[in-house]
């Protein structure tokens, strides 16, 4: 499945919870926001984001929350115009005993010059079963660029940080909500309940 | 406005001149005790084996390995290997009759190369103990007598199977099998040269033991295996450097070191690789930590057209800790495929990985990286950082780091960055009066610098001198 996001426009889109192929193409001087939430159900999703135009600019965020089955994204971040930026963020709570395998790998083909570029994908591993599998590639091919960059982490619930809120009249279940919630801070949907089923 | 394909093409010529008068020399008046034909043989295997007489265990290891080497493919990843033609290398290269003790017993042909690369300076100054192996073989070899009275063993591999082979067949394939890749293999059946060193519970070696490697001959092979092992408590540092000539045949450098570093010791494995262009470098490096010990990779990448290596440390002991710093600098035309591996098995370890590469003049640096925390290892933490440098437009930069996280009751951070030199750094310095050639080698050398400042004096002397040469003409 492929989408353009044509010039001059801005377009806010949820990647499908649905295993397959999906492609994104930017022209220029559009801005795609898009995010991701797999759900309750198994994923095994090839992400490719073109960003073809100058000045083209990508925001993506996505949530793994509430997993109960194994999620496999391959997601592919490609800078082919002038001046494109994108920042890609993936913030994930592992609580049940499923696997994650997510690799993801920014391009920037010679020619993309000015490219800004980074991807940061964070993990709270609640759960000693399961596991997390998380490759973040880069593959530069211009110099003249401003950023490249990515991060990962995974960890798992700070204890001094449950038991302030525990000491501030929290059952245990709730303190964990409370702080996946801050965690999830920016992806969070408005309105959701903060307790936590584990 | 300097023409960058001129520039480029003047800090090649300069450096492979430069190169050329300090490593690239090849020695004709070698005289060679041994020269196998080309191409790789259990006949090759068997002469090999009966130069050395070596016992019959090992020769039946070289055939099993040998057999293991013509079974397995290729590697699935990483640079073109294709270059490699298997039947065009010398596997073994017998450059004197016997290892010597004394400098001056060494050929003369052997000295001179020596002499010309700083090697026996450096042991009179500040080393405990040298070694200094000539394509397949050590020539010289020597320790200080305090620590030999302590029990401190350094020799070559195939001298310690004649004086020690009970604890060299205890330890040697059990941390790198020859099984474990193809090259592996390869170094399991054709394996000259190397070092072999123990290191008494409790000893420690202040002053670092070095062992420098020469390849001369053209389409030779260089396959040394060393084996460290450290008993408990013990300390040393090893340090090795590596050169060749620059002929136009290519040759092949595939060493394997193991190193078990057991409870309570501590070990620094310093590398400074610099083979010429025609140098394929393959390398399998691992490390075995037990409970409260330490093991610490420096790996130096400056030259070979191709390098594949990537230290590891297995951290099989409560509170091992392993690190790994890596420079990878790939100049016109090289491949540095270089990077760090660690496997965290046992509960409270911990690991540290630092990458700082440099590509130029169409280099290609890639970093490939394996954190894996098994279940079990509860209490793990793990951090890792990479960052590139990219000259022009031509040179590559890649990177491929990989988290296998099994445990929930573990820390793992990883950042990774790749940009160019920055003009508001330029802008800075010459602010200062700083030329904007000097500012663009301080700025390189700044961003090497957590790694440089590890290495041996005169090692991280050479890099900056190498750095300087190798930005100039780089402006713009």
């Amino acid at each position: 499945m492929s989408t353009l996001i044509t010039k001059n426009t801005q377009q806010v889109l949820t990647i499908p919870i649905t295993s397959g192929q999906f492609r994104y193409v930017i022209e220029d001087d559009a801005t795609l926001e898009l995010h991701y939430m797999p759900g309750v159900q198994q994923l095994d999703q090839e992400v490719a984001i073109e960003l073809l135009g100058d000045n083209a600019s990508l925001e993506l965020n996505g949530v793994f929350r509430d997993l109960h089955h194994d999620t496999s994204l391959k997601l592919k971040i490609i800078h082919l115009g002038k001046n494109t930026d994108a920042l890609a963020t993936i913030r994930g709570v592992l609580a049940q005993p499923v696997s994650v395998n997510i690799t993801a790998t920014i391009r920037i083909e010679p020619g993309a010059t000015g490219t800004d570029t980074y991807y940061q994908a964070d993990f709270l591993k609640l759960n000693n079963d399961g596991s997390i599998r998380t490759q973040p590639n880069l593959e530069i091919n211009e110099s003249d660029i401003v950023n490249a960059g990515h991060g990962s982490s995974c960890g798992r619930m700070d204890e001094s940080q449950l038991q302030y809120l525990e000491a501030r009249g929290l059952n245990r279940e709730q303190a964990k909500g409370q702080l996946i919630d801050a965690f999830l801070n920016e992806m969070n949907e408005g309105g959701k309940d903060v307790s936590y089923d584990l | 406005m300097i023409n960058e394909k001129d520039s480029q093409k003047d800090a090649l010529l300069s450096y492979d001149e430069r190169y050329l008068e300090q490593y690239g020399f090849a020695d004709e008046d070698a005289v060679y005790s041994y020269l196998a034909e080309k191409g790789l043989s259990e006949d090759v295997i068997r002469a090999l084996s009966a130069i050395k007489k070596e016992p019959e265990w090992m020769l039946d290891i070289r055939l099993k390995a040998y057999e293991i080497f013509r079974s397995k493919p290729m590697p699935g990843f990483g640079p073109d290997l294709s270059g490699i033609d298997f039947e065009d290398v010398r596997y073994y290269i017998k450059p004197s009759e016997k290892t010597e003790k004394s400098w001056d017993d060494v050929p003369d042909y052997i000295r001179t190369t020596f002499d010309k690369l700083g090697i026996p300076e450096a042991e009179k100054k500040f080393l405990a103990g040298v070694g200094a192996q000539y394509e397949s073989e050590m020539v010289y070899h020597s320790v200080q007598e305090d620590l030999e009275k302590q029990g401190v063993i350094f020799m070559s591999p195939d001298e310690a199977l004649q004086k020690h082979p009970e604890l060299l067949r205890e330890y040697f394939g059990t941390v790198i099998p020859a099984r474990d890749n193809k090259f592996a293999a390869l170094n399991t059946a054709v394996w000259s040269g190397g070092s072999f060193i123990y290191i008494p519970k409790g000893v420690k070696v202040d002053m670092p033991l070095q062992t420098y490697f020469r390849i001369n001959f053209a389409n030779a092979g260089q396959f040394e295996r060393t084996l460290i092992i450290a008993d408990e408590g013990s300390e040393m540092h090893y340090v090795e450097g590596c050169s060749a000539p620059i002929h136009t045949e290519n040759s092949l450098h595939s060493a394997v070191v193991e190193i078990i570093v057991k409870k309570g010791a501590k070990v620094r494995y310093t590398t400074i690789q610099n083979w010429s262009k025609n140098v394929f470098n393959l390398v399998t490096k691992r490390a075995v930590a037990y409970a409260d010990a330490t093991m610490e990779w420096v790996d130096g990448n400056l030259g070979s057209q191709i390098t594949m290596k990537y230290p590891s440390v297995y951290l099989m002991g409560e509170r091992a800790h392993g690190s790994v710093l890596s420079l990878a600098f790939a100049g016109s035309g090289r491949i540095q495929d270089t990077g760090a591996k660690m496997v965290h098995v046992a509960p409270h370890t911990t690991s540290t990985i630092v990458s700082k590469s440099m590509a130029k003049d169409g280099g290609t640096t890639t970093y490939r990286g394996l954190i894996r925390i098994e279940k079990g290892a509860t209490g793990a933490k793990t951090r890792v950082q990479c960052d590139a440098l990219l000259t022009d437009s031509e040179s590559i930069s890649n990177t491929y780091p990989t988290m296998d996280i099994l445990e929930s009751d573990a820390v793992v951070e990883h950042e990774a960055s790749t940009g160019k030199i920055r003009e508001q750094q330029l802008a800075y310095l010459a602010s200062r009066g700083i030329d904007e050639q000097t500012a663009i080698s301080m700025v390189v050398n700044g961003f090497f610098e957590p790694i440089v400042r590890e290495l041996p004096m005169e090692y991280a002397l050479e890099l900056n001198r190498l750095i300087e040469l190798e930005m100039e003409g780089s402006i713009g």
